[in-house]
């Protein structure tokens, strides 16, 4: 176990190290000038480029560059809007909002699709399962912004039941954009749950446990569903990507002021240094949850725990 | 528009030349020209296609005929969805739309599909430090969640022209480590099957082993995820457009219609929804194929 | 066939687990395919049948029908009776049924390292039945458990109590196997080929303990097999199945002597025995029948070297040749015995 934990951890450092040295080099070493890329649109006034030349030591080597930069990373230095705002700082006050959205988001996922997920396993070819695979193969198609403006017009418009827009309402202001962005994943996570219950199900070891008197619900929830969750559990971490960059919509569509909507904002304006802070940030949260998963996973199969 | 001629080569698996395994493709065809899924989903398809490829057969109005006196007028004779922010024709333009959005899907499922193919087949099939080192860049860029890196790489450089071929490399950029990943896996499965040990007893050689053994049985899970990607990037597409770094006029996408009426959704839905139904339309008709084609190669998994 | 008592048990005759003309099919693109075609046997407290047959002959789907663990669908259990101590469990609902479970009959399955969860502990997962169903408490139920480990002669019960099954040989595994079908001492055991994914020393030892378990509780026990060394060894009577049907039963003194079934013959033949110089074994020519292909005739007449043409015309029914020795076969038995032996 614990060769198992210090090779998991170091992968995962290896992985942000990898993957912080790409954006880095995307915005930094690629064809073109740096400063100019930098200023955007507008002309590069000299002073300006001055600053960014002396912020990032563009005149020294490449892997001296990065090792700046991942320096700063560490220390939590993300470098400054151009309004002069710490991006670090600016992307603390609103990680808070972002991880409200994110807990609904998961939540909902796991309610909605793993119990769609073991009803459909259950009810194979019933009703149940009919329309969880109409529900799903809706949910695959329409895209999750979609879904996102219907409800704000019907449910937040024309019904009035939840809050169109922003954080005024606590809680309650974060059911229908945390609903949104589990859309995302949802009718994944009941496919997947279906097919490795539905799997499961046909087991030995379940028949085994069927057939030593347990009740139904003791072989599904004890024998069966617990090895069927694994890979779903898996799954969830892998969607955090997907879920990080689909904060990024959907706070912008409900204007939850979360680091999402910085980026959204950022991208459209064309500002860089905010861009790159939010995707260092994204992708250290995605490498820590992967890390997480992969830890948790250990703890589920026994099979890996001794390996 | 060279991509579409290969959209037609994914719609029918079956074209795919296998001599020796003429039996499996043969019942491939089969399962699938009796799955109903399969004829709407190519029904759903060549619809798309067409209006790609002759957007002016279906159009009722000309996209780039636009009344701003008639700004978001709504649907009536003439005008099915009505017309958006800048008066012209919703329908039209989302007819128009189909071009761009099938295009980019297609290109970007190709290039990740190839790129990824054969990151993750090498990987799969070498083993050994070929397979770590591959393994340890796939991971590296799966880290980047595809929609943030795309958006890094699109605001770090801009969109000339249209923008088309920029989209087109963002998204593959990011896009290809997901298909190297279940390569990686069907290939090395494929590889560890008794059979290849029995190949290699009767003196098959490695590369007569890789093409009759390995290829065929790696190719469906390949095929599937190519498949599936299509709706999945063409989806990307429009949010990345949505989000105002995608592409650029004078090109019409789902996407950019959806950037220009979110705005004012909340008291005209029609000049988004119109795009967002053609786009679900699009992506529920991959998703479909995607299906029809997994279960009808591997007929275990189908309930 | 319920009126056959091998054993003169006029006492009574109502078996202990009783199969009569089950009848089981697939629902097929092509109209249901018939699997179990009026299987019937029985099983007495202290017994041990044997029930004999390739795979695909419908004795493994016999167990699982008496389980009640067969998909249905696809399966649909179109006709016969199971009954335990008299009571049909076909028509039992779900509850009553899962009381019978493990309780009445347990089961031993084939794959034991697909028989044990892989996520859960080996001595929790036999003893879950002593908890969830007997109610004794986590201490009572760990003694128990492990005083059944030891049973099925499990060395360091205590420690292997809290391992997992990947870390058991297989042979250990079917002893846990065993053990938690015996939780809570079953009056039937039903070992569906218990010894088949095991190396040929520890099958002895697994048969050896199957018999001694048996002796010492007094159970039936029902052992599902292709293996007729491993039936002479334990059983008492022997059913042998062939596409989806049984087509001798008797004692196992009578099938081993005189076979009245030219199917029974030819798996006996194709035994390696040390007390026969014949040089070669004869091996079986051709194979089972496709279940559904045929529906007229005796589906064994491909591969009978006696075959006429009564076997094409007509299926022949079970008759009782001798006592408690019942063969569907159109030739006599004594006719059948003569031929064979100039045969071979």
């Amino acid at each position: 176990m614990p060769r198992y934990i210090t090779s998991r951890v170091l992968q995962a450092v290896l992985v942000l190290v990898g993957a912080t040295l790409v954006i880095f080099v995307i915005t930094f070493a690629l064809p073109g000038d740096p400063v100019q890329a930098l200023a955007g649109e507008r002309a590069a006034d000299p002073a300006f480029a001055e600053a960014i030349r002396a912020r990032y030591h563009l005149d020294e080597p490449l892997l001296q560059q990065y090792g700046r930069f991942l320096l700063g990373v560490v220390q939590g230095d993300l470098g400054q809007t151009y309004s002069g705002q710490d991006v670090a700082q600016m992307l603390g006050e609103r990680i808070w909002v972002s991880g409200q959205l994110a807990a609904f988001a998961l939540a909902f996922q796991i309610l909605i699709g793993v119990g769609a997920g073991i009803l459909s396993a259950l009810r194979r070819n019933g009703l149940a399962d009919t329309g969880v695979r109409i529900f799903t193969l809706a949910g695959l198609s329409i895209p999750f912004f979609v879904t996102a403006y219907v409800l704000q017009l019907v449910v937040g418009v024309k019904l009035g039941w939840l809050p169109v827009a922003g954080t005024e309402d606590g809680f309650l202001s974060y059911i229908m954009p945390g609903f949104v962005l589990g859309s995302l994943s949802t009718a994944y996570v009941a496919r997947l749950t279906r097919g490795q219950l539905t799997e499961a199900l046909r087991e030995d070891y379940v028949r085994m446990a069927t057939s030593k008197g347990l009740t139904r619900v003791r072989v599904v929830a004890h024998h069966a569903l617990r090895n069927s969750l694994i890979p779903v559990v898996t799954f969830l971490g892998l969607e955090v990507g997907a879920l990080l960059s689909g904060a990024v919509i959907t706070e912008s569509i409900f204007n939850l002021p979360g680091m999402g909507q910085a980026m959204a904002r950022a991208v459209y304006l064309g500002e860089r240094t905010t861009v790159v802070g939010v995707v260092t940030v994204f992708v250290l949260v995605y490498v820590v949850v992967n890390l997480l998963v992969d830890l948790l996973y250990a703890v589920l199969d026994p099979r890996i725990r001794y390996a | 528009m060279p991509e579409l001629v290969s959209a037609t080569g994914v719609m029918e698996p079956p074209a795919i030349p296998q001599r020796k395994r003429r039996g499996h493709w043969q019942a491939v065809r089969r399962r699938l020209s009796r799955s109903p899924l399969f004829y709407l989903s190519a029904t759903l398809l060549v619809v798309m296609v067409g209006m790609a490829a002759v957007p002016a057969l279906f159009a009722t109005a000309d996209p780039h005929d636009c009344d701003l006196g008639r700004t978001l007028a709504d649907a009536g004779a003439g005008q099915w969805l009505g017309r958006d922010l800048q008066g012209c024709d919703v329908f039209s333009r989302s007819v128009y739309g189909a071009r761009a959005s099938l295009g980019i899907g297609i290109a970007v499922s190709l290039v990740t599909g190839l790129l990824g193919g054969a990151v993750g087949a090498a990987a799969g099939y070498f083993g050994g430090w070929v397979d770590a080192t591959l393994s340890r860049i796939t991971e590296i860029f799966l880290a980047i969640p595809l929609l943030l890196g795309a958006s890094v790489l699109l605001t770090l450089f801009g969109t000339s022209g249209s923008g088309t071929w920029t989209v087109i490399i963002a998204l593959s950029v990011h896009g290809w480590p997901q298909v190297a990943r279940i390569t990686r896996s069907s290939v090395l499965e494929a590889k560890q099957q008794d059979y290849m040990l029995a190949a290699a007893a009767i003196g098959c050689s490695r590369l007569r082993a890789l093409a009759r053994h390995v290829v065929p049985n790696s190719l469906g899970p390949w095929l599937v995820v190519v498949t599936t990607n299509l709706g999945v990037f063409i989806t990307y597409e429009s949010i990345i457009s949505m989000l105002g770094i995608g592409l650029r006029p004078p090109t019409i996408s789902w996407g950019q219609m959806i950037h220009d009426a979110q705005a004012r959704f909340l008291e005209a839905p029609l000049p988004l929804l119109g795009p967002a139904v053609f786009l679900s339309v699009t992506v529920l008709a991959f998703i479909l194929l995607g299906d029809v084609v997994r279960d009808a190669l591997d007929p275990r998994s189908h309930s | 066939m319920s009126a056959a008592t091998p054993k003169g048990r006029a006492m009574t005759s109502e078996h202990l687990l009783e199969v009569h003309d089950l009848q089981v099919e697939f629902g097929g693109d092509d109209g249901p395919v018939p699997v179990l075609r009026g299987v019937s046997w029985h099983v007495d407290r202290g017994e041990t049948l044997a029930i004999l047959g390739e795979s695909g002959s419908g004795k493994s789907m016999t167990a699982q029908v008496i389980m009640g663990i067969l998909d249905t669908p696809p399966a649909r259990i179109s006709g016969g009776s199971v009954r335990w101590n008299g009571r049909d469990l076909l028509g039992l609902p779900e509850p009553a049924r899962r009381e019978v479970r493990g309780r009445g009959v347990g089961m031993v399955f084939q794959d034991s390292l697909s028989a044990l969860n892989p996520v859960l502990r080996v001595g929790p997962q036999i003893g879950e039945t002593l908890r969830t169903r007997l109610g004794l408490s986590r201490r009572e139920a760990r003694d128990r458990t492990v005083e059944l480990m030891r049973q099925v002669r499990i060395p360091d019960a205590e420690q292997r109590y809290r391992q997992y099954p990947h870390h058991f040989s297989g042979g250990m595994r079917q002893r846990a196997v065993i053990a938690m079908a015996l939780a809570l001492s079953p009056d039937v055991l039903i070992a569906d080929e218990p010894t088949t994914a095991l190396d040929a020393t520890v099958q002895v030892q697994i048969l050896r303990l199957l018999q001694a378990l048996q002796e010492e509780s007094g159970m039936g026990l029902v052992l599902i097999t292709h293996d007729f060394g491993a039936v002479a060894s334990i059983a008492d009577r022997v059913a042998v199945m062939y596409a989806g049907r049984v087509v001798e039963t008797g004692v196992v003194r009578d099938i081993f002597r005189r076979p009245a079934h030219p199917y029974t013959k030819a798996l006996l033949d194709a035994v390696p025995r040390a007390d026969r110089r014949a040089g070669r074994l004869a091996a079986l020519p051709g194979q089972p029948p496709v279940l559904g292909k045929e529906s007229t005739g005796c589906p064994f007449r491909f591969r009978c070297p006696l075959a006429e043409a009564v076997c094409e015309e007509r299926e022949p029914v079970l008759k009782e040749h001798a006592q408690g020795h019942w063969s569907a076969c159109h030739l006599g038995k004594d006719v059948i015995a003569d031929v064979l032996t100039a045969h071979s």
